[in-house]
């Protein structure tokens, strides 16, 4: 025992006391933070089945004055739907809007199932739809911000060296709203809401430590599972 | 301008400069002398950088306080440059606008185009104190823009000398950019770099009369994001806010209530343009 007792202190004796209470912070944090949660509402107005060859459209509303809905989250909606188990044919949204230029840009894009279907009218346009064999476009409206910030880190250089000390701490939230419209009947299919809310971590001795809530991505991987339901 | 001059010696310094803080020292690489030094060298001292005489039994400290010394100069350095560049208030874009082929209907006319030398080199320039030396030139994009665009709307397009005399087609557009405006997110208190551009377009009949005159407006906006500098930030606005008004030019042009006249007038097509027929 006493022996065992010793062989411990050994081994702890080189490690610096800093770095013992970065590694406790760190764990601390772990145990205690990062933690996000998502509620997802769905409303379904009428039934939806995706065929083979069929096509699903992923595209961001950017009409917000002060926030626009991000592009890596519309990709990432349409990744996640494009592969797993039941795997759906997505258009990605670029290639999507600059095919379709210019009826599909924030300005002149349709904000409603009837604009829809006046658009389907035009001739280019249809043979267009029809080239991506679109059976649903799911518009998505929505952002990722920063709630509330806590804490604070002090950073210092001098000739001697340089480090950061300090604990902060922040809370993301993610709401983000999909409308699906269905090409085939021209109307609305549903509309499925994800909330996301997390607090990330970041203990500084010496070197910053983020210790991230990962709000976006799970408010994506949320949406994407929720969509790939509805449409199946 | 330099901001900040840091060599970094990489052997051990035998001699004192004439009244100089640091020596002159080769190499670049940080690495601390070895072993086999001398028994006495030359150092810059940790805290006043003059060089200093360092006995051997306290080398080794020495020599950490010589590494601290380099690195945290070099850190210093880079923090310097950091804060130069990251504060700097001045632009200095050159626009690249690329936007995609409209895919809308042709109208069946072979229509002139003008550009003005003003539209062609045009820049937006501001040098006031809170946008000092403000210069971003747009006049490459604003003509390709416009070739991209009038090209898909018509069955063929050909330049023209001026605006009055487009030989050989039925009528002439001259663009010209009436105004461009910009917001950044200090100023408007969000995350976002803003961009509007109003162009002023101006139709002419083949006989050089001024048919219709009209205002198309472009906006663009692009978020915040971690290493993006402001002209990243401003460029990618611009390009929105030309693609915008391209998308606006391709189909409200035959909305104008005098083109629409015009265009029944020239193709008497009475299908298309039913309504003033």
């Amino acid at each position: 025992m006493g022996t065992f007792a010793s062989q411990r202190s050994s081994l702890r004796a080189p490690y610096p006391p800093f770095a013992r209470l970065t590694r406790a912070l760190g764990i601390l944090a772990l145990l205690t933070g990062c933690k996000s949660t998502t509620i997802i509402d769905e409303h379904r107005v009428t039934e939806t089945q995706i065929a083979a060859g069929e096509s699903v459209v992923v595209l961001g509303r950017r009409s917000n004055s002060e926030h626009e809905t991000e592009v890596d989250f519309i990709s990432c909606v349409g990744e996640n739907l494009a592969k797993g188990g039941n795997p759906i044919h997505v258009v990605p949204e670029k290639i999507f809007v600059d095919s379709m230029y210019p009826y599909f840009e924030t300005s002149t894009a349709p904000t409603d199932v009837k604009n829809l279907e006046r658009l389907a009218q035009v001739p280019e346009i249809k043979l267009k739809f029809q080239e991506f064999g679109v059976r649903y476009f799911v518009w998505i409206d929505g952002y990722t911000e920063t709630v509330d910030k806590k804490g604070s880190i002090s950073c210092a250089i001098g000739p001697g060296g340089g480090g950061c000390f300090g604990f902060a701490t922040w809370d993301d939230a993610a709401n983000y709203e999909a409308s699906i419209w269905d090409f085939k009947e021209l109307s609305l299919s549903g509309k499925i809401n994800t909330e996301t809310q997390g607090t990330s971590y970041m203990p500084a001795i010496f070197i910053p430590v983020p210790l991230l809530a990962r709000v976006q991505s799970n408010a994506c991987q949320g949406m994407a599972e929720q969509l790939r339901s509805f449409l199946n | 301008m330099t901001l900040c001059e840091f060599v970094i010696p990489s052997t051990p310094l035998t001699f004192r400069p004439k009244g100089g803080i640091l020596p002159y020292i080769q190499g670049t690489s940080v690495s601390a002398p070895g072993s086999a030094l001398p028994d006495t060298s030359l150092y810059p001292s940790p805290r006043s950088g003059r060089l200093r005489q360092i006995p051997r039994c306290a080398r080794n400290d020495k020599l950490r306080h010589y590494r601290n010394w380099i690195v945290g100069r070099l850190a210093l350095c880079l923090g310097l440059l950091a804060l130069a560049t990251g504060c700097s208030q001045s632009v200095k874009i050159k626009v690249d606008t690329e936007v995609p082929t409209p895919t809308v209907s042709k109208i069946p006319l072979t229509m002139g185009v003008y550009y003005e030398p003003a539209l062609r080199t045009y820049a937006y320039m501001e040098d006031t104190e809170d946008r000092p030396d403000w210069k971003i030139e747009s006049g490459d994009s604003q003509v390709a823009l416009f070739d991209r665009i009038l090209a898909s709307m018509f069955q063929a397009v050909t330049p023209a000398t001026t605006a009055t005399s487009a030989a050989g087609a039925a009528g002439a557009i001259a663009p010209r950019v009436a105004e461009m405006q910009f917001a950044l997110p200090t100023e408007t208190k969000t995350e976002l770099y803003e961009a509007w551009i109003k162009y002023q377009l101006q139709l002419f009949d083949s006989d050089g009369q001024l048919v219709a005159e009209w205002p198309v407006t472009g906006y663009g906006k692009a978020e915040t994001a971690m290493l993006k500098s402001k002209d990243d930030g401003l460029s990618t606005a611009i390009n929105l806010a030309m693609r915008d008004a391209g998308a606006k030019l391709a189909l409200g042009f035959e909305q104008v209530p005098e083109v629409r006249r015009w265009l029944a007038q020239k193709t008497r097509d009475c299908k298309r343009y039913g309504d003033v027929c």
